[in-house]
């Protein structure tokens, strides 16, 4: 696989999203890159990587904020700025990759070699997904999950010309309930070795 | 009474709009201004005559716009404030020349050689060089060079660029308040109302002034252990840039560095001249075009005109709260509430401009208050004037206590996390806020034992 090629997933909380991804980039012998962008991005310009952290993949608070000649107080604006510069970075590079969630979709779209998924999930198999990783009764897990999925719709939707999870947005769309996340994985695989070979 | 609440309702609305932050403030006031004229001035009061009073075209061909042999407070007049509009506009396009000489990164580079890149001087160089600057050049501009090249010079010299960040921020809306054209606010009341650089200067600039020796003492002691350590990493002076590769074209540095110092003579001496700020804008901005020679399309389009249109709608719906007798009504409550005393006058504006200003931006803030002043002082044209000096130094340094209360600080504040420097509220305010209390605690006591 000498042509360069760009997975970018994005995820319903509990869908295995994260799991997905990492047997992909092992089974594609390619970098994963997730929240672990962060760091890159720290190492990169030196500073505190807890410190961005706190700001990534959440949308910016509906106020208290201020926008003047195109600079902004708004810090999840500038870390989502920094991820989605480095995004890009990497995709000139011409590094092969698998990246979860970052709008990646969105700011890597209209390149060649990039392939796009969503993953998503029954919702009881979410829950359970979560109430077994996390050790969290039904109540909190669906408490959690809801949350995570409204704070990444938000991100999502405020930096992406496209909507979070809508099948338009995305070359394939896949419910890990069925398959579970290794069987998910692997048609993924091949779905992807399908799309390279269809390239060349 | 139904045109007073309709003017009320667009000005109330203008502002939410502007603090939401959703559409682009331009759009805000421009929308709000149309309204205010169609519907307000127009549907409610049928008034062309306010109409054609708040658009103001008619003082671009008055001389005394641009030429007072006698300069005095004459008074502020509603409606669109054409002469802040040129000087601004003219002044946007001399900084555009200067920063594409490359005027504002030598200057910088210059100022850390002269002190050997050592952290304490070199703090207090750009605080003192951040003022100095804002007083002639908006504090945007100054930010812009001044934030992007201490985080520069950070990086090679391993200090933490946040602190020096913060005190430049401060010490360039300080240095603003000091004279007309620091900030907006400022050259809003001092065209409206008539005053001088020089009236400036002599008041504010003075206050100002003893701010500035008060913040360098403050952000000193506030951060002199980290300044310290930065001295004990091994510094590459070797490996710094030279203050000369800042320089793009010798040309064009001599020309821009010519312009800002007739810029500075004109603004200094415009009582005496004649000229009107309105003049000196228009006249640095074509001489600024005419010596840019194949460069007059890129200035020109570089020119911030967004900021240009949210002043004229800014000033139209202004203008319909003044022609509605809103801000009379204002007025006459806060000289009920101050009993007619001029230091409680004096101390509302203050603090009340200064908390205003803290949240929303102080430019509407400063436009809507001239007309409340100046119905305060009545005829009284010393009472005025205090009023108006509380008013800015109340706008100007709120506006330095958080993030958003001003713009160099959404500047600066912004080119440092671009660098992945986040300054969150939390940091902003925790050095910040105790600066602003400080300096406004200076001017009200400068206001009181001076004028009251």
């Amino acid at each position: 696989m000498s042509k360069q090629f760009i997975v970018a997933i994005g995820r319903e909380f509990g869908s295995g999203g994260k799991h997905i991804g990492r047997a992909l980039a092992k089974k594609l012998k390619v970098n994963l890159y997730d929240r672990n962008i962060v760091e890159k991005v720290a190492a990169e310009m030196e500073v505190d990587a807890d410190h961005l952290k706190k700001y990534e993949e959440k949308k910016r608070r509906p106020l208290f904020h201020r926008s003047v000649a195109g600079h902004t107080t708004a810090l999840e604006d500038h870390v989502a700025e920094l991820q989605f510069g480095y995004i890009k970075r990497l995709a000139d590079s011409g590094e092969s990759f698998v990246i979860v969630g970052r709008c990646a979709e969105d700011v890597l779209r209209g390149r060649e070699g990039l392939i796009t998924i969503f993953i998503t999930g029954d919702r009881e198999y979410r829950i359970n997904r979560v109430m077994k990783q996390f050790s969290l009764s039904h109540a909190a897990a669906i408490e959690k999950m809801d949350r995570h999925d409204r704070t990444r719709k938000a991100y999502h939707n405020h930096y992406s010309s496209g909507k979070w999870g809508d099948a338009k947005n995305y070359d394939l769309v896949i419910s890990s309930s069925h398959l579970g996340t290794e069987g998910t994985a692997e048609f993924i695989a091949d779905y992807i070795e399908r799309r390279i070979k269809a390239a060349e | 009474m139904v045109a007073p609440i309709a003017a009320s309702v667009i000005f109330v609305a203008m502002f939410i709009l502007i603090v939401t932050d959703k559409i682009e403030r331009h759009i805000v006031t421009l929308i709000c201004g149309l309204l205010t004229l169609a519907v307000v001035l127009g549907i409610i009061l049928h008034s062309p005559s306010a109409i054609w009073s708040t658009i103001n075209l008619s003082s671009l061909v008055d001389a005394g716009f641009w030429y007072t042999p006698l300069a005095d407070g004459h008074g502020g007049h509603s409606g669109i404030d054409w002469a802040t509009i040129i000087f601004i506009a003219g002044m946007m396009v001399m900084v555009e020349g200067m920063a594409k000489s490359g005027f504002f990164r030598w200057l910088c580079m210059w100022l850390a050689k002269l002190v050997n890149y050592r952290s304490a001087p070199l703090f207090i160089a750009f605080m003192v060089m951040s003022a100095a600057l804002a007083m002639f050049i908006d504090s945007i501009t100054v930010i812009l060079f001044l934030a992007a090249i201490t985080i520069e010079l950070a990086k090679l010299l391993k200090f933490n660029p946040v602190p020096m960040i913060l005190a430049e921020i401060f010490c360039a809306n300080l240095g603003g308040s000091a004279t007309m054209c620091g900030d907006p606010p400022n050259i809003i009341i001092g065209s409206a109302l008539g005053y001088s650089f020089a009236d400036f200067l002599t008041n504010t600039g003075l206050i100002a002034g003893l701010g500035l020796i008060a913040m360098v003492i403050y952000f000193y002691l506030t951060n002199r252990k980290a300044l310290k350590d930065a001295d004990k990493v091994e510094k590459d002076i070797c490996s710094l840039p030279s203050p000369s590769s800042a320089i793009i074209n010798m040309r064009d540095f001599v020309i821009s560095i010519i312009i800002f110092l007739t810029a500075v003579v004109l603004l200094v001496t415009h009582a005496q001249t004649g000229l009107s700020v309105a003049t000196i804008g228009l006249g640095i901005a074509v001489i600024t075009l005419v010596c840019a020679g194949q460069g007059v399309l890129e200035i020109i389009k570089k020119v911030d005109y967004k900021t240009l249109l949210f002043f004229v709608g800014l000033f139209i719906v202004v203008g319909g709260l003044e022609q509605t007798g809103v801000l009379k009504i204002i007025a006459d409550f806060i000289a009920n509430v101050s009993g007619g005393n001029l230091m409680v006058m004096c101390a509302i504006v203050i603090w009340v401009s200064a908390l205003a200003s803290a949240f929303v931006d102080n430019i509407p803030f400063a436009a809507t208050m001239v007309p409340i002043i100046t119905s305060l002082a009545g005829a009284d044209g010393t009472i005025l004037a205090t009023l108006a000096w509380s008013l800015a130094m109340g706008t100007d340094i709120g506006g330095c206590a958080t993030p958003i209360g001003a713009s160099a600080n959404v500047v600066g504040t912004s080119v440092a996390a671009k660098s992945g420097y986040l300054i969150g509220w939390g940091k902003f305010c925790k050095q910040s806020v105790p600066a602003t209390i400080i300096v406004l605690i200076i001017s009200t006591v400068v206001i009181f034992l001076r004028y009251c």
